[in-house]
């Protein structure tokens, strides 16, 4: 058992796999990062990615193009995200609520409507993206594959996290939108429109989002199903407590949660004598152990999820 | 010339007036102190004025243009810079990250090189001492408003609202910031001050506006006027002067700690704590806050763990004792933060009331409420504490809805009772205007002189002088200093406060 498990061949399928299953959570991760530093906690980000999800398939299925299915995803992701967005910014909700909400809102359209989607006909396939060779880079022993024998997706992620990391630390924009989650009465006071801001904020968590939940069928699976998010929204809100909100933390936080996943495929694979259910359960177990021993060392933005309403005492 | 005239102000809400008809001028080069006591509309003027809240009407006139401010952003493009009471400063970013906050910039990226040229000319020019690379919450309150102040210098402001500026600082500190005051004044800087405190309008302001009930009452002219006048004006009638301190009997001690001592991590909050309070004593405990005042009324009521360390309360251990046996056996805590300790705010003053006794006889038997003596209870309180309820609701009244000063009425009614043989106040004047401030501090007085004890902890220096019969000073949970009535002043115990010891002194 142990020499199948320790081989380089294992170790390669290993990472690519980690690196596939942790795509959809970096960009679920990040947009709900750049919506939290703004101070709008999105939960409902699991129902931004099913509806990202179904609405990238049902686009691909009727135009026939994967460009317009993934325009098509990021619309359905922006569309969820704006009725979190009213919710807690205008109407000054509970996040919270708003967001548990809209998820159990998101599974029941999305089923109803790939219901009525497939009704009377046979089994549908999309042909997903192809990967995208990068030559040179994708030799290199162990990470080549996972790294450079990735889709767009992939690549787009690693200009992404630097473009966002830049953002943060050099830009004044980026200070002001770290301002609007911080303290937005002083944000205010110093000029930053608060509440546009939260809205830009979460049309990014929208657009990203619906790129996460497109993802699953554009790439990887090539067909929706229902409740097929099947709770990666709130690994990836766990990955940007665990990533410290940072960028590159959500990145590596993310990262984990994949490999958790990976290695439980992979595990099932070899013939590992444990239950499949049991080492199903391996990610989650993951995340609770990460959450638990990040505490203590919170970086949340201080007026996460509080709404801001000016000269409210 | 004026560079501000307000005029014919109002502002209701729902319906209730919080200004009504008021008029304000102010010139370059002055400081203009506006004084008025909690609810008086002080701040709701000059959040009118910041474009926080829009009047209902009047008219604002800023270098002869009338104007319309509809966003803080507008007013402080058109050059008016508010600090506020509560500071507006993003505690993770540094004094650098949050002057240049929302600021337009060259470029795409932030050029922090040119900003914190100007920002360190601009700090030395004044006195402002900072340094810009450091984080927020790494800086005392003292530094925290240095950095506020220059934030609105930086945005050129020709006016500078202080909304209550001194009430966190030390004496030094005080004495260092209206030195910063003067300074702008010479610049053709016009400040606005608000406060409550008769000394600092005396030593640093030109003119004083005076609002009472959401009216002006009355412009003076600082040199011409003193304080007697100006607190007739501000609350409509004459203050009574000194208290009358009875002679203390000697009766011995009621509460004692020994070796106190509390640990967060390798930091002592409560640092070897020995401490006595006499029966018939106001010991007053002096500082500036978060020196561990808070923690030490809270080990003494029990709400806190102390580490290590002995209390005794009328002889008798009380380490084991819980916050319920403790005020049991007479220990009675005022907390220094109404809403989070004090009060169910949303419940109404005859349950508040009753927070304490609700499982005892009268009030309950076996568990189920006895409707009558609870009433009663509830009109003694109003009608001995003179407490204002909202319109005819009487007992009824959702706490929230009454003001701060009603507020603390109700507590001290709870808490101040014939059984209380050690009140514990903290703070137990903040936020109250001085109708409210004089009540509570004749209701300590009366407990002292009735041969029971007070604990008084209070960051107003005139407050601990006038009340205490002996003073202890804290700094950085240590107890640096006990001083005797007849040897304090406000020079000493400030010193003690800064971190000098006595022997230095």
């Amino acid at each position: 058992m142990l020499e199948q498990i320790l081989t380089m061949g294992f170790f390669t399928a290993f990472f690519s796999a980690m690196v596939r299953m942790a795509v959809p959570l970096i960009y679920a991760g990040l947009g709900e990062m750049f919506a939290e530093k703004a101070g709008i906690l999105n939960i409902g980000m699991e129902g931004v990615m099913l509806s990202g999800a179904f609405c990238s398939f049902a686009g691909a299925m009727f135009s026939g193009s994967l460009m317009i299915g993934l325009l098509c995803g990021i619309l359905g992701g922006i569309a969820v995200g704006m009725i979190h967005a009213v919710l807690s910014i205008k109407l000054a909700q509970n996040q919270s609520v708003s967001g548990i909400a809209i998820n159990m809102f998101v599974l029941g359209v999305t089923s109803f409507f790939s219901r009525i989607l497939k009704e009377g006909k046979s089994y549908q396939q999309l042909t997903t993206f192809s990967t995208i060779k990068i030559p040179g880079l994708r030799s290199i022993p162990l990470i080549g594959d996972a790294l450079f024998n990735q889709d767009i997706f992939t690549y787009f992620l690693y200009v992404l996290i630097i473009v966002m990391t830049v953002f943060y630390a050099k830009t004044a924009k980026g200070l002001a939108f770290q301002a609007v989650g911080e303290h937005p009465r002083a944000a205010d006071a110093a000029g930053i429109p608060v509440h546009k801001y939260q809205y830009i904020a979460m049309l990014v968590n929208g657009i990203l989002g619906g790129i996460g939940g497109a993802y699953l069928v554009l790439v990887q699976l090539g067909v929706f199903t229902e409740n097929m998010i099947s709770g990666r929204g709130y690994i990836a809100l766990a990955a940007v407590i665990l990533g410290r909100y940072t960028p590159v933390g959500t990145f590596g936080a993310a990262l984990i949660f994949g490999g958790a996943n990976a290695l439980q495929i992979r595990l099932q694979a070899v013939g590992v004598p444990l239950p499949a259910q049991a080492l199903a359960m391996l990610p989650y177990i993951i995340t609770l152990i990460a959450l638990l021993g990040s505490i203590g060392r919170s970086n949340e933005p201080e007026s996460l999820s509080k709404p801001y309403i000016r000269g409210s005492r | 010339m004026a560079i501000l005239e307000m005029k014919h102000i109002s502002k209701a809400f729902s319906g209730v007036y919080a200004n009504e008809d008021v008029d304000l001028s102010v010139e370059k080069g002055e400081i203009h102190a506006l004084l008025g006591e909690n609810g008086a509309g002080k701040t709701t003027l000059m959040n009118i004025l910041f474009g926080i809240y829009t009047a209902d009407t009047g008219e604002i006139y800023w270098k002869d243009k009338k104007v319309v401010f509809d966003s803080p952003r507008e007013a402080i493009n058109q050059g008016i810079g508010m600090v506020h009471q509560h500071f507006s400063l993003v505690q993770k970013m540094t004094v650098l990250e949050n002057i240049i906050l929302g600021l337009k910039q060259d470029g795409l990226f932030l050029s922090k090189m040119d900003a914190r040229k100007s920002i360190v000319e601009l700090a030395e020019k004044y006195g402002l001492r900072v340094r810009p690379d450091a984080r927020i919450r790494d800086l005392s309150v003292g530094e925290q408003q240095r950095v506020e102040i220059l934030k609105a210098l930086y945005r050129n402001v020709d006016l500078l609202i202080l909304d209550e500026p001194t009430g966190v600082l030390t004496p030094k500190e005080t004495q260092d910031f209206f030195e910063v005051l003067r300074k702008l004044k010479k610049e053709g800087y016009a400040v606005i001050i608000i406060t409550h405190r008769m000394s600092e309008i005396m030593a640093i302001s030109d003119r004083v506006t005076i609002l009472r009930d959401g009216k002006k009452v009355k412009e003076l002219v600082t040199s011409e006027t003193d304080p007697k006048e100006l607190s007739m004006y501000m609350i409509g009638r004459e203050l009574h002067g000194e208290f009358e301190i009875q002679e203390q009997s000697d009766t011995g001690v009621a509460l004692e700690l020994k070796n106190v001592n509390i640990m967060k991590g390798e930091k002592a909050i409560l640092d070897n704590i020995h401490l006595t309070v006499n029966k018939g004593e106001i010991l007053g405990i002096a500082g500036v806050d978060g020196n561990g005042q808070t923690e030490l009324a809270e080990v003494i009521a029990g709400i806190r763990k102390s580490t290590s360390g002995e209390i005794c309360f009328m002889n008798e251990s009380i380490q084991k004792a819980t916050v319920k046996q403790r005020f049991e056996k007479g220990i009675s805590y005022i907390s220094d933060d109404r809403h989070a300790d004090g009060l169910v705010i949303d419940m109404t003053l005859k349950e508040n009331m009753l927070l304490k006794d609700y499982d005892k006889e009268p009030f309950s038997k076996k568990g189920i409420f006895n409707k009558k003596p609870i009433e009663e209870q509830a009109k003694n309180a109003i009608e001995k504490f003179q407490i204002k309820t909202t319109g005819t609701t009487g007992m009824e009244s959702v706490v929230k809805l009454l003001s701060g000063g009603n507020q603390q009425k109700i507590i001290i009614a709870r808490e101040v009772t014939e059984e209380a043989r050690l009140v514990i106040a903290n703070q137990p004047t903040r936020g109250l205007d001085i109708g409210a401030t004089e009540f509570v501090r004749q209701t300590l007085m009366d407990v002292r002189n009735s041969d029971r004890s007070v604990l008084l902890i209070s960051a107003d220096l005139e407050e601990i002088l006038a009340l205490s019969d002996r003073i202890a000073v804290m700094f950085g949970g240590k107890i640096v200093g006990v001083l005797n009535r007849s040897e304090a002043n406000v020079q000493k115990i400030g010193l003690l406060m800064g971190g000098m010891t006595k022997e230095a002194m």
